[in-house]
């Protein structure tokens, strides 16, 4: 592209080519639902297990959440250096997550009263990943949404640790399935 | 009927358009990216950058990253005005060709 005087059809036509360039723009935070994912899936299974050869205390597994937050910020700034181009969806979805991770620091004091923080676990999972898939537009991410929130009322009907088993599923279903499939759509947009 | 001289100069040209197109769907954007979304030369870029920000359409924000050094370019209120005012002309001028 140069300096050169432009017809009106040909404006039309530039300014619709750059604006589809921004508009598909998918910022790769796949690594950071997978990381997520993962922390929380292995502690879910874990305290389960825990649970079910009587250790007390099973919940301790908790702990290594605020070293996966470190892990986090560590990522996150390594990925600032690559992101050329800073979309209103990838600031919206940050958003998001910055005040559902202030909602999980929050619960975290309601556990401490030995009130059940699951169900309202599982729905800011249900809501983050709802969200963030309508603003990419990404149907697994909504899909996982959908049924997160199901899960979350399912919970009402079962009993201690079994509860746990619906957490993992959420996880699995809310976070590591869609963050593979995130990664591979943008691989594929890279290519 | 419409000439090209009603429509805004500093927006009728290829590589001005195309950077103001760019940046009104983003926050803001990296020269880096600007020149792979352009195609553009390196040098041509910059004169229309400057061409841009002398105008106030754009807002140009100098760093270092890594010793590197970064460019960051972010449309302003008054850019994107002008922006919306250039897209409805064009309208206006297309619909009084289609109708003659």
């Amino acid at each position: 592209m140069e300096e050169k005087n432009i017809t009106e059809q040909e404006s039309l036509v530039i300014i619709q080519q750059m604006m589809n360039k921004t508009k598909e723009q998918l910022f790769d935070n796949s690594n950071l639902f997978l990381l997520w994912g993962f922390a929380a899936f292995i502690c879910t299974v874990t305290q389960y297990i825990l649970i079910k050869i009587n250790i007390q205390n099973s919940e301790a597994v908790w702990i290594a959440m605020p070293i996966i937050a470190v892990i986090h910020i560590y990522i996150v700034i390594k990925q600032r250096s690559k992101i050329k181009v800073q979309t209103y969806n990838g600031n919206a979805i940050s958003a998001l997550w910055t005040a559902i991770g202030f909602a999980f620091i929050s619960i975290v004091f309601f556990a401490s009263q030995k009130i059940n923080i699951l169900p309202t676990i599982i729905l800011l999972y249900a809501i983050g990943t709802f969200v963030s898939g309508k603003i990419i537009n990404f149907k697994p991410l909504v899909f996982g949404g959908y049924i997160s929130f199901l899960l979350s009322i399912a919970i009402a009907f079962i009993k201690d640790e079994n509860q746990l088993i619906l957490m993992a599923a959420a996880i699995l279903i809310s976070y590591i399935i869609p963050g593979f499939l995130l990664k591979k759509e943008y691989k594929n947009q890279q290519a | 009927m419409k000439t090209f001289t009603e429509l805004d100069p500093i927006l009728h040209s290829q590589l001005r358009l195309a950077i103001m197109s760019l940046l009104v769907g983003v926050k803001e954007a990296e020269f880096k990216y600007i020149l792979e979304a352009t195609q553009s030369t390196n040098g041509n870029l910059s004169v229309q950058i400057t061409k841009l920000k002398e105008a106030e359409y754009i807002e140009v924000k100098k760093a270092f990253e890594n010793n590197y050094p970064k460019t960051t370019c972010k449309i302003t209120k008054k850019g994107t005005k002008a922006f919306e005012k250039y897209v409805s002309d064009i309208q206006k001028y297309l619909a009084v060709s289609r109708k003659s």
